[in-house]
């Protein structure tokens, strides 16, 4: 119970159905108007009676059907895209994340070769990933997609800098360059698709504003619908997330697409604490796979939410063989967390931790020294940039 | 379908989430939308969500009071419950004693809402 006012007088036909120590009016209901309340939150009571509550009022009280699914979802979907669509075309930007893989495939089952996915390589993207969203979406799905390879644009603009926020903006600053750039080529697209979801929404429409009564900025492609005068497709937008898996999944996307871990936008940038250099990410890409290969055969992978690697700016001093060496410290975060609000660090096995930090140090030429972080999510962030 | 009148509650998408693990679509829309809106979504039901505000303060939520018109079922829970106290001529009060955390619920009800 978290409640300060509580009621004096019930309006006529109400009767009390159920009482605490201390509040008078704990649950109430007029049987007869079908009006009933609570006067604590049924959702967040941990035993069964909250959700027994709950399935009452919608089966027994208000005769609902239990017709929602994923199934019956993709059937109306697919019809209201094709409605608002009409024969237009449709760009989304592809990031290789659950959300636009998801919408993507959506749009593709309701419009076929009138979408045009655009891929942005940004330069600071994972070993193999443009491979990956080419091989998926292109050879497998059949999917219009283009490859902006901006790589180069994105490093060059990245040079010498080392603030975070600075290295963030210039990321997203440049993501909507490339993107405008890569739209202006197509012509007579009318409609931009973005995977929206319904947090999102939500928050940004609540009567209090909420936590977060702005749009993510990730959301918001830039001034492209004004330039472009394009209108915006969202069909995740009343969905959260674990639905938005259950659909990739009913689609037929893979586990791994579906359940992939969140990756940033500014990629490997913020992974690399200090300037980015191709040196610096060719040795972060490194052991960023390795810890990738070893994360998922020892069947980790699905428990954390995030585990990746990260390269400090500081050197310290080794022996190899019979050499002295001063090398990079590579730092292993691994964490779990339901939401990202807050997150532990995850107690990786021992044996795990001997094996990445041999491999890392073995296999990666500059890194002579692996570090655990152990740090949780307050007061440290999952990333460190 | 239901429809959740948004008063401000932290836990709103949790309850709309645990409406839709029951296979039961819902949508949350903010108290000022209009009884045309409502009546097109069509709901089965209506959740009046809780809310940080205190029913008398200045520039507390309010929703049209005409949805209790609508012969559907509601269920107001904390600042939604009060809402629907004072729309219907009931008395709300600012309480004492606060109740944070667990309590035991006694029901004196076994049947209908609060059956099983």
């Amino acid at each position: 119970m978290s409640h300060g006012d509580s009621i004096g007088a019930l309006p006529p036909g109400f009767a009390v159905t159920a009482v605490t120590a201390n509040t008078p009016v704990a649950a109430t209901e007029d049987t007869k108007r079908g009006f009933y309340g609570l006067q604590f939150h049924p959702e967040v009571v941990h035993t069964r009676e909250g959700k027994k509550m709950l399935a009452n009022f919608l089966f027994d009280i208000c005769r609902c059907q239990k017709s929602w699914s994923m199934k019956s979802f993709i059937h109306h979907a697919v019809e209201e895209i094709r409605q608002q669509v009409g024969d237009e075309k449709v760009i989304l930007g592809l990031s290789g994340g659950v959300d636009s893989s998801v919408a993507a495939v959506l749009l593709n089952k309701a419009i076929g070769k009138q979408l045009i996915c655009v891929f942005v390589d940004n330069g600071v993207l994972r070993e193999g990933e443009a491979g990956r969203v080419i091989e998926m979406f292109k050879k497998n799905l059949h999917i219009n997609l283009r490859f902006a390879r901006a790589g180069k644009i994105f490093l060059r603009k990245l040079k010498g800098v080392t603030d975070p926020e600075k290295k963030r903006k210039i990321i997203g600053r440049t993501f909507i360059e490339v993107f405008d750039q890569e739209a202006l080529k197509i012509k007579g697209v009318k409609f931009l698709a973005q995977g929206t979801l319904y947090p999102d929404l939500i928050e940004s429409r609540s009567a209090f504003g909420g936590p977060s009564a702005v749009i993510k900025s990730h959301h918001n492609v830039g001034g492209l619908p004004k330039k472009m005068n394009l209108k915006l497709v969202e069909p995740l937008k009343h969905l959260f997330k674990d639905e938005v898996r259950l659909l990739g999944k009913e689609l037929g996307l893979a586990d791994d697409v579906v359940w992939r871990q969140p990756f940033p936008g500014p990629g490997l940038a913020i992974r690399i604490i200090g300037e980015i250099t191709p040196e610096r990410l060719s040795i972060l890409r490194k052991a960023d796979t390795i810890l990738w290969e070893e994360i998922r055969a020892k069947k980790l992978y699905y428990k954390l939410w995030q585990s990746f690697a990260v390269l400090l700016p500081i050197k310290s001093v080794g022996i190899m063989g019979d050499q002295r060496t001063y090398e990079n410290i590579l730092a292993i975060r691994a964490v779990t967390s339901d939401d990202a609000m807050t997150a532990d660090w995850a107690p990786l096995p021992h044996d795990v931790l001997a094996r990445l930090s041999n491999r890392i140090i073995n296999e990666v030429r500059g890194v002579n020294r692996v570090v655990y972080d152990i740090s949780s999510k307050p007061p440290s962030t999952i990333e460190w940039e | 379908m239901i429809l959740i009148i948004d008063f401000g509650s932290q836990y709103n998408q949790l309850i709309a989430r645990r409406v839709r693990e029951n296979h039961v679509y819902c949508q949350i829309e903010p108290p000022d939308i209009s009884m045309d809106a409502i009546r097109e979504l069509r709901p089965e039901g209506i959740i009046l969500s809780g809310g940080p505000a205190s029913i008398y303060s200045k520039g507390a939520p309010r929703v049209d009071k005409d949805i209790f018109k609508l012969g559907i079922p509601i269920l107001g829970i904390c600042y939604g419950l009060q809402y629907m106290v004072d729309s219907l001529g009931g008395k709300v009060i600012g309480s004492q004693k606060r109740e944070y955390g667990f309590a035991e619920l006694l029901v004196q009800k076994q049947t209908g809402f609060l059956k099983g």
